[in-house]
């Protein structure tokens, strides 16, 4: 049994049903026409029959593969949209990856108290000093002009706005 | 007059110094403002340079903005090649073979590709353009909400042939795309879908932000979990190896046929686009290859075919938009609103009316392509050296420009909260082996599929035979079933060869053993 595609397809079953259940509430036919929730029950319904479909198939167990001796399947060289083999026993999620996601996701309520400029500084040091660390010359300086550089290309020379911080400094945006 | 001498005319009118200049500037903006998530699409970039095409005369500014176009979708080509972002939805196919080119140290013969198939299917499509434009506004005009339902239909279903190994984790990735689709306001009827009471998702989701969270951020993730990954990939070291070789151009002649061919047919059809171009024409390639298991691997013609289409499109996007004034795509949308503001009607009279305008147009798509190879054919070098970069200092700058770009869509924080979750998404769907694509592809199509099919429901009184009743919707249904019909055999039977194989491998090997 594939335990990752038994629990993607109880996710997506959950999923689908959760949009089917929504999808429901809304008029499937409303005046003789399609409704608002014509598109989504078709959807959702999809989704369902598939997360159904993976579980049973990640129950069966699976078939030896039939290979010449010594022959390497083209397929099980690295693929698009595949992650690499992690080794035996390693975490799902290794800690780097975590590490950075964390961070990244640490941004966001940032970046509406301190602005753009400020949030991404603070971003670059934590990937490059604590994540990657990195303390070279190199590391700081483009830690403070990338996402100045990058501020004076969308902000005054694009005019894109970009997040502002609620200091009110006056000054890149800050 | 005829048609060739208004052409000639066109060029004539185009080609003067003044005019070639600002269109080699349009190309090179295109290109720079193109390249930036949030402004990459061809027709933000147009949008914000509109200001400047404005002012010059209007002769001038369409030569210009035709160069901007370009220059644009080059860039979209680009940052999918070498970054795995694509920046527009055209580019969306380029990440499937074009990034893993650039991973086997080919990002030059990638672009090179891109550049090379661009202006051959630029051309055919310039000169069907020219010579077919009645006949194609003709047809155009018989397409209806059936033909187009079954279009995105075709297009949705072959979806799964571009899933891999798992047919399953393809439809499911398909149908997440098409349930995010409908996130937001019905346009029928204005009931809100799926929005959870917020003001935010009134519209919907925009494209970027699903775009960035599964690829860009999405790649970086799965990137990371190599310890120490440093420069990621080889930049080539000769020059030759920044362009295609012979080879490479040999294998992919019959992509660039089709996809030049489809490209202009489907950029012709009012709401065809590059997009749903690049799609069919990926797919098509792919499943009329002699080694289709070579797509998504790195296979040449996967670039080639797609930016065939690409590009033709822009000769068949014309038709609608010139024609019968009616934008084919976003691009030309803008391009519409051009030139209405330079008090220029499209419709049938305008190249009776305005022929000094329509024909320089049509000639500057021309000269546009030919601009870009001039221009970036020797600049592909320079863009390469992008992978040169340390990763651990390449990584930051792509997370830091997703959030720019998912914030300058609306200038909502909301929208940099969904760029986190799709980029979880992302994530986990790489590591559960979930294709990404095919929701991408699916988000981008499923509004207009919906839309077309409720059109048609509507149209035949809920008949849903009127899907076979009218003759080149009846065609499309039947293509799309012989192209499953055949993808679902030949998969079959390399199935079958393989375990052949393996089996008298098998008894080869113990028949050796036992002597």
């Amino acid at each position: 049994m594939r335990r990752s595609d038994a629990v993607l397809g109880v996710a997506v079953t959950l999923i689908g049903g959760g949009a089917l259940w929504m999808a429901t509430r809304m008029p499937f036919y409303s005046e003789n026409t399609p409704g608002p929730g014509f598109f989504p029950v078709l959807v959702s319904s999809g989704l369902v029959i598939m997360g159904l479909i993976l579980i049973r198939q990640s129950l069966r167990p699976s078939k030896p593969e039939v290979r010449a001796v010594g022959a390497v399947s083209q397929l099980d060289r690295e693929a698009h949209g595949k992650a690499p083999k992690p080794p035996q026993g390693a975490p799902f999620i290794p800690a780097r990856p975590l590490a950075v996601l964390i961070g990244f996701l640490a941004c966001v309520p940032l970046l509406g108290v301190l602005g753009f400029v400020l949030t991404a500084i603070l971003l670059f040091a934590y990937l490059l000093f604590f994540v990657e660390k990195r303390r070279s010359a190199g590391a700081i300086a483009a830690t403070v002009t990338i996402p100045v550089v990058t501020w004076l290309l969308f902000v005054q020379l694009l005019g894109i706005e970009l997040p502002n911080g609620l200091l009110r400094l006056g000054f890149l945006g800050i | 007059m005829s048609v060739l001498h208004s052409l000639m005319e066109g060029f004539a009118t185009a080609m003067t110094v003044n005019n070639l200049l600002w269109m080699v500037a349009g190309a090179v903006l295109g290109t720079l403002i193109g390249i930036l998530p949030g402004l990459g699409n061809p027709a933000a970039t147009l949008a914000i340079l509109l200001p400047l095409t404005l002012r010059l005369p209007p002769t001038t500014g369409l030569i210009m903005m035709a160069g901007i176009y370009h220059g644009a979708k080059f860039a979209g080509a680009t940052t999918a090649i070498l970054l795995n972002i694509p920046t527009e939805t055209s580019s969306v196919v380029l990440c499937y073979d074009g990034h893993p080119l650039s991973k086997q140290g080919r990002a030059g013969p990638a672009m090179g590709m891109s550049a090379i198939s661009g202006f051959i299917a630029s051309t055919v499509g310039i000169v069907a353009l020219t010579f077919a434009a009645p006949l194609a506004a003709e047809l155009a005009v018989n397409f209806g909400p059936p033909e187009f339902a079954m279009l995105m239909f075709f297009g949705l279903l072959l979806v799964v042939s571009l899933a891999g190994k798992s047919p399953v984790k393809g439809l499911i990735s398909m149908f997440l795309g098409l349930l995010v689709s409908t996130v937001g306001v019905d346009i029928f009827t204005g009931s809100e879908r799926y929005t959870f009471g917020s003001v935010d998702l009134y519209d919907g989701i925009e494209f970027l932000i699903l775009t960035l969270g599964l690829f860009a951020v999405g790649e970086v993730m799965v990137n990371l979990e190599k310890p120490n990954a440093t420069t990621k990939f080889s930049a080539p070291k000769r020059l030759r190896d920044y362009l295609p070789t012979m080879d490479d151009l040999r294998q992919s002649r019959m992509a660039i046929a089709i996809g030049s061919v489809l490209g202009f047919f489907i950029g012709a059809l009012p709401g065809g686009g590059s997009t749903m171009a690049s799609f069919v024409s990926y797919a098509v390639v792919k499943n009329t290859s002699r080694h289709p298991e070579r797509f998504g691997h790195g296979a040449i013609e996967g670039v080639a075919g797609p930016e065939a289409a690409n590009n033709s499109e822009a000769g068949g996007a014309m038709i609608p938009l010139l024609s019968l004034g009616l934008p084919g795509s976003a691009s030309t949308s803008v391009m519409l609103a051009a030139l209405l503001l330079y008090g220029v009607q499209p419709g049938p009279l305008l190249f009776t009316n305005h022929p000094e305008i329509a024909w320089p147009v049509i000639a500057s798509l021309y000269l546009g392509t030919i601009a870009l190879l001039v221009l970036n054919l020797p600049m592909i070098p320079v863009w390469v050296q992008i992978l040169r970069i340390p990763y651990w200092l390449l990584y930051p700058i792509i997370l830091m420009l997703a959030v720019v770009g998912a914030y300058s869509v609306r200038g909502s924080l909301f929208d940099v909260w969904l760029l986190m979750g799709f980029s979880v998404t992302g994530y986990l769907l790489r590591k559960l082996e979930v294709p990404a694509t095919p929701m991408l592809m699916a988000f981008v199509l499923g509004p207009q599929a919906e839309r077309t099919v409720r059109q048609s429901l509507m149209l035949s009184d809920n008949n849903p035979m009127i899907f076979l009743e009218r003759p080149i919707s009846a065609s499309i249904v039947a293509t799309t079933v012989a192209v499953i019909a055949f993808s679902v055999i030949s998969r079959t039977r390399k199935r079958r060869r393989a375990a052949q194989r393996g089996l008298n491998a098998a008894v080869a090997v113990v028949a050796d053993t036992v002597k």
